[in-house]
């Protein structure tokens, strides 16, 4: 005997609201979420702290590296400039280069190394000890005053000093081969917001997938996200075409992902032929 | 470019979720309240609610989500009104700890009708366990009561229900 209380079941069915009430409770929505972005309270200029002003790819064979990312994202290395343990990239909108010596502290090979703008070093490396990391003296370098940090879960990046008046990179990548995107998986994505937030004055909200956060501000973009990734950061390369580029990297040696339409664009995740994972992104 | 990316960010994505998912919210709550003003009311708090959500960092923005918020609403308004009723309740809670087996084919319509009539606490007990068809467990967990007293409301909810059905199949009264 089925139970006659069964006929109650009701599915989920969709209704169409009246359209006046649908706009009006849109609105009040759409003004909500924006009283909870407080915009207001942390003047723009603010936001240039914590801007990615250089980034190393930090890999077992730089040579090896050079020839993949040449066929790949098309990119050129200083003239003149012999083989050896580092490489810097020309021509790209965010400064960035390769490294075979000892990795930076903090940082796994096959890993990338951030190196974070900041107003006043000094002041940031002592903020970044009072956060329970570790930051080493401010040393002078051809390029700048720079600082070697951990964060307070033993990630490793970099402090940069740089002028106020100092260009920012792009957002997402401006020419192919830029880097559009930045992922820190760092271990504990609501720790790494604190860390970082208090840090930075980064404001970060929940994002597509479980476990991620949107990073306010800074340039590139960046997500923390606090999914168990092999590498502590993962980059975002802006590409033209996609289904192309996606065809050089696995002739090239690595391996990539079907592309898959996402909010902002198409991407594919792959690994290049030293094991260093990175995401591309016609967007 | 940038455009593109930040539009997948969060506070777009309710506003998209919204133009998606009004419907599925709204259809589940006056499918189960029965009035237009009070599943109006409850579509605006559940969605106000998710922004709440997205501020704290807890949202899953999803339809499934939303529908778990605007079950909340849904309990939330039958117990504020059963506080107004509780003089009501105590007649309806007589205890049936013995249940007939009742087999008796429901009429929908009718049974939707009874379901009006009912103490909200024994409303909103029937619609979680049988509209919405959610295990006893989890019914005793949107409650906030135990297993064992989610069992007993069920039985004396659906006492009353059986009353008010028969009640009203009767002629005039």
């Amino acid at each position: 005997m089925t139970d006659p209380f069964h006929v109650l079941r009701r599915p989920l069915v969709r209704l169409a609201p009246d359209p006046a009430f649908a706009a009006r409770l849109r609105d009040r929505v759409q003004h909500a979420l924006a009283e909870g972005v407080p915009m207001t309270t942390a003047p723009q200029l603010a936001t240039t702290e914590g801007d990615v002003a250089y980034l190393s790819l930090q890999l077992p064979d730089t040579g090896r590296a050079r020839e993949f990312y040449r066929a790949v994202l098309g990119w050129r290395f200083g003239a003149g400039e012999e083989p050896g343990h580092s490489a810097q990239v020309d021509g790209q909108s965010l400064p960035l280069g390769i490294w075979d010596g000892p990795p930076s502290p903090g940082i796994r090979t096959p890993g990338v190394l951030l190196v974070h703008r900041v107003a006043d070093i000094v002041a940031s490396t002592t903020t970044v000890r009072s956060l329970g990391g570790t930051a080493g003296p401010p040393h002078q370098e051809p390029y700048g005053v720079v600082a070697d940090c951990l964060d307070d879960q033993g990630n490793g990046f970099s402090l940069l000093e740089l002028p106020p008046d100092a260009p920012r990179p792009p957002v997402n990548g401006a020419l192919p081969g830029d880097v559009a995107y930045i992922t820190i998986s760092p271990g504990d994505e609501q720790r790494a917001s604190q860390f970082y937030g208090a840090l930075f004055g980064w404001r970060s909200a929940p994002g597509n997938v479980p476990g991620g956060r949107q990073v306010e501000g800074p340039a590139p973009m960046i997500g923390l996200w606090g999914g168990t990734g092999r590498q502590a950061v993962t980059l975002m390369y802006l590409v033209d075409d996609i289904t192309q580029a996606v065809a050089r990297v696995r002739d090239a040696g690595g391996t990539a992902t079907q592309p898959e339409p996402q909010p902002y664009g198409v991407t594919s995740q792959c690994t290049d032929n030293q094991e260093m994972t990175f995401t591309l992104g016609q967007l | 470019m940038s455009e593109l990316l930040r539009a997948g960010r969060d506070e777009p994505d309710l506003l998209a979720l919204y133009d998606r998912a009004l419907p599925d919210v709204y259809g589940y709550l006056l499918s189960r309240c029965g009035s237009t003003a009070v599943a109006e009311d409850l579509t605006a708090e559940t969605f106000l609610a998710a922004v709440t959500a997205v501020r704290a960092g807890t949202a899953v923005l999803s339809v499934a989500w939303l529908i778990g918020i605007a079950r909340h609403k849904l309990i939330d308004h039958w117990r504020a009104r059963s506080r107004e009723q509780r003089h009501l309740e105590t007649a309806y809670d007589a205890p049936a700890t013995v249940e007939d087996p009742w087999d008796e084919r429901l009429d929908a319509l009718r049974a939707q009708q009874t379901l009006d009539l009912l103490a909200p606490q024994h409303r909103s007990v029937l619609t979680l366990r049988y509209l919405d068809d959610l295990p006893v467990p989890q019914v005793a967990a949107e409650l906030g009561r135990t297993r064992h007293a989610t069992e007993a409301l069920i039985v004396r909810a659906r006492a009353a229900f059986r009353r008010a059905y028969e009640g009203s199949s009767g002629g005039d009264d």
